[in-house]
This record gives C-alpha cells, sequence and structure tokens, in this order.
C-alpha cells in the first residue's frame, strides 16, 4: 500500500496518510476491543 | 481477545531481551518466556511439551534403529495427542475440565513432522537446544501455523536486525488485531448476528443463509487474525514464518480452497499422510480420503468432523475426475464465467460444509439443511 500511496502522492504525503492509517487502525482496535468475543472455538485449544 | 493480548504482553520483554543479548544468548529468554507462559496458563502443557520434547529428542539421536526410534516418537505423540481430544484425560481427572493442553494440536503435529524429517534424514545439523528454540517459539505455539523445522533453523541461523522486517511485523500485528477485534467480534458477531436474529422470524431462508456466511466469515477472519499476530510477532524475532492463509474465498475449486485455507495443516496432511499413502496404495481417492479425515479429526474427534471430512473428500475426488470433462473444456472459453463460476461455487460449497460443524447437533444441521432446499414448509 505504501509503495502504491508513494507513487500517487510523494513521499511526504504517504509517510503522514500511512501514519493516518495506522492510528486509525489502531482506534479501530481500542474502540471495539471490549465487544464480545466471537473467537472461532476450534481455533487453537 | 485476552489471550491474545496476554501472548503479546509475554513476547514484548523476550523482544527486548533478545535483540539485546549477545547472539549466542539471543533465544534464551524467549524459551524462558515461552515457559513462564505456559507455566501461567496451562502447566499442563508446559510438562507434556517439556517431557515430549526431551524423550522425542533423545530417542531420535540415541535410538540404534531409526525406524523404531520415528514409530515411537510419532505412537508417543499420536497417543498423546488422542489422550486429550477424547476427554480420557477428564476421566483420570488429570484435567479438571475438557479444554486441551494449550498449544497441544500444534507441538504434536510439529514433533511428528520432526519426527518423520528425521527418519528421511532430511534435517539439518543442529542441537538439543534448537530443537527447543524450535518447540518453545511462543509466537507460534499457541495459534500455528505448523511451521516447519528446516526453514525455522535456517531463520535461525541467518536472523540479523532488520528494520524493514521488524517494520512488518508490527503491520501484520495491527492487521490481525483490527480483524480479530473489528471486523469479526464487532461486525460479525456483534452486528451481523443482531441483525440476523432481529429478521429471523420475517425470512427465515434468508437468516439462515446469513447464518452460514456468519459462521464461515467469523472463522476465516479470526483464524486469519491470529495468524497475522502470531505470523507478525515472529517477523519482529526476525522469523519468516509460512503464510497460513492466502485469500480462501477467491479459491476456484475445492482442491485450490485446501492450498489457500489452513496452509499449514493441509501442506502436513499432504506430505505425512497423502503422499505416504500414494506411494502405499496407488490408489488416490483412498489417500485422499485418509488426508481429509486426519485434517478433520485434528480439529475435533468427532462423527460430525468425520462427516465433514468426508465431504470435502468426495468433493476432491468429483473435483479431479471431471477437472478435463466437456463442460470444463467448454467454459475455457469463457475464463470470466469459469472463474466466477468456479468461486461461487466453491465458497458455497465450503459455506454449507461448515454447517455439519458449526451446529451442535447432526439432527440441528440437518434442519439448517431443510430449510435452505426449502424443505421444511
Amino acid at each position: 500500500m505504501y509503495h502504491w500511496l508513494f507513487n500517487k502522492f510523494g513521499e511526504k504525503m504517504a509517510n503522514i496518510l500511512i501514519v493516518i492509517w495506522y492510528l486509525f487502525l489502531l482506534a479501530l482496535i481500542v474502540l471495539f476491543s471490549p465487544h464480545p468475543d466471537g473467537r472461532f472455538k476450534y481455533l487453537a485449544w | 481477545m485476552n489471550i491474545l493480548l496476554i501472548l503479546i504482553g509475554f513476547c514484548i520483554p523476550a523482544l527486548i531481551l533478545s535483540w539485546r543479548l549477545p547472539e549466542k544468548l539471543q533465544f534464551i529468554p524467549v524459551v524462558l518466556v515461552t515457559i513462564i507462559f505456559l507455566f501461567y496458563k496451562s502447566p499442563l502443557s508446559l510438562l507434556l511439551l517439556g517431557l515430549s520434547c526431551i524423550i522425542n529428542y533423545h530417542v531420535l539421536k540415541y535410538m540404534p534403529s531409526v525406524t523404531a526410534a520415528t514409530l515411537v516418537v510419532v505412537l508417543q505423540m499420536c497417543f498423546i495427542f488422542l489422550f486429550f481430544k477424547l476427554d480420557y484425560a477428564v476421566c483420570f481427572n488429570v484435567s479438571q475440565s475438557s479444554i486441551l493442553p494449550l498449544g497441544l494440536s500444534y507441538y504434536s503435529f510439529r514433533q511428528i513432522h520432526y519426527a518423520i524429517e528425521a527418519y528421511k534424514k532430511q534435517l539439518p545439523k543442529h542441537t538439543f537446544l534448537d530443537y527447543v528454540n524450535y518447540l518453545f517459539f511462543l509466537p507460534t505455539l499457541l495459534v500455528g501455523p505448523i511451521n516447519r523445522f528446516q526453514t525455522f533453523i535456517k531463520d535461525y541461523n541467518r536472523r540479523r536486525w532488520d528494520n524493514r522486517l521488524f517494520s512488518m511485523g508490527l503491520e501484520r500485528i495491527l492487521y490481525g488485531l483490527t480483524k480479530i477485534t473489528f471486523l469479526g467480534n464487532y461486525i460479525i458477531t456483534r452486528k451481523l448476528n443482531t441483525f440476523i436474529s432481529s429478521i429471523s422470524d420475517d425470512y427465515l431462508w434468508g437468516s439462515t443463509y446469513l447464518k452460514i456466511v456468519s459462521f464461515f466469515a467469523n472463522s476465516y477472519i479470526q483464524f486469519s487474525g491470529y495468524s497475522d499476530v502470531a505470523i507478525g510477532l515472529s517477523l519482529l524475532f526476525g522469523f519468516k514464518v509460512m503464510e497460513n492463509f492466502n485469500y480462501p474465498f477467491l479459491a476456484t475449486n475445492i482442491a485450490d480452497f485446501w492450498k489457500r485455507w489452513h496452509i499449514s495443516l493441509s501442506d502436513w496432511c499432504k506430505d505425512y499422510i497423502f503422499f505416504p499413502f500414494l506411494s502405499i496404495t496407488r490408489n488416490a481417492k483412498l489417500s485422499i480420503l485418509i488426508s481429509m479425515i486426519t485434517l478433520g479429526l485434528w480439529h475435533e474427534i468427532s462423527i460430525r468432523y468425520i462427516l465433514w471430512a468426508l465431504l470435502h473428500a468426495l468433493a476432491i475426488n468429483i473435483w479431479y475426475k471431471y477437472e478435463n470433462s466437456f463442460l470444463q473444456k467448454k467454459l475455457d472459453h469463457i475464463p470470466l464465467l469459469k472463474k466466477g463460476l468456479g468461486i461461487f461455487i466453491t465458497i458455497h460449497f465450503v459455506m454449507f460444509s461448515f454447517v455439519i460443524v458449526s451446529e451442535n447437533t447432526l439432527n440441528e444441521s440437518l434442519e439448517v439443511f431443510k430449510t435452505l432446499l426449502v424443505l421444511n414448509i
């Protein structure tokens, strides 16, 4: 994804966008962590 | 989610120490942290893994007959696997619940792989500590993939600090956690399942179909999310572990699906069940059947998983029989339709086959099939 952003918007903008993307993913993880565990029951143990 | 966060939490000190220490001592913190983790979460698993690791290595190294040594190791691991999978442990009060020792399914299959490779003389030169490192590698201990010893040792000998690999690892963990928390737990388990429940009275067929889609999607997202975290953690330690999923929902036939879904397990079954049986029996159909039954029983030892495995074996055999049929050749002229049709049929076959294992009883599965075929009106 980074290479695509790099080619499309240049290095500086690509760096900013990728950091925003990672922060967005982190926010999703933090916000939705309290929701019920939907673990596939035969996952590992 | 809990156990995953604990796993990541345990990996952090191991990671810092393993990159700070001199090269020869780098793996000691990883092994120690794995021992502490298992002692904390599943002491029984620690005991089983520790004992089997010591016994198997020394049996394979010092027993005069390689064949006998391999047989001892394989039978021993099969016995431990079956003993806990069949819940005999509960009868003997070894385990107070039916929860399996953590990671048993993975480390027992890893040790069988190691024994067979030792028999085939395909193992690189290594020490007991290398074998311990391979088995006590925390990132892949609980959720796989069933990585191979040869690749592990190759990475172990070549591993150097690499900024690119480290950032790839962090990114992979981020994707895995997002898949599990947002897509799996929130969108599917909470939102989609609530929606399905709300329409189930008015649209029985639609809600049944969506329930099947939801189970398959959740299984894929959760399992591949956990694999992403395991692969990401391994990358942080400097190991490129094999991929476990490769867009299985894009498989154009059932054989292709098994090359894309739980790749490490299907590869294990191909190498250690399918090819040996094929060379003995010269019967591909029977070899596929036995491989699929092994694959099914790995998940759970039950009639429904045997049925599920039989269905998949039948589908693979039918696919190979009609792979070069007249209809297939006709469709070759319209590649887009052939691909689209292949994906549609494969994904629906897989999702419907999951009904057998997603419902609590076979009767409930039958009811779902009746609803889908509009037979219960």
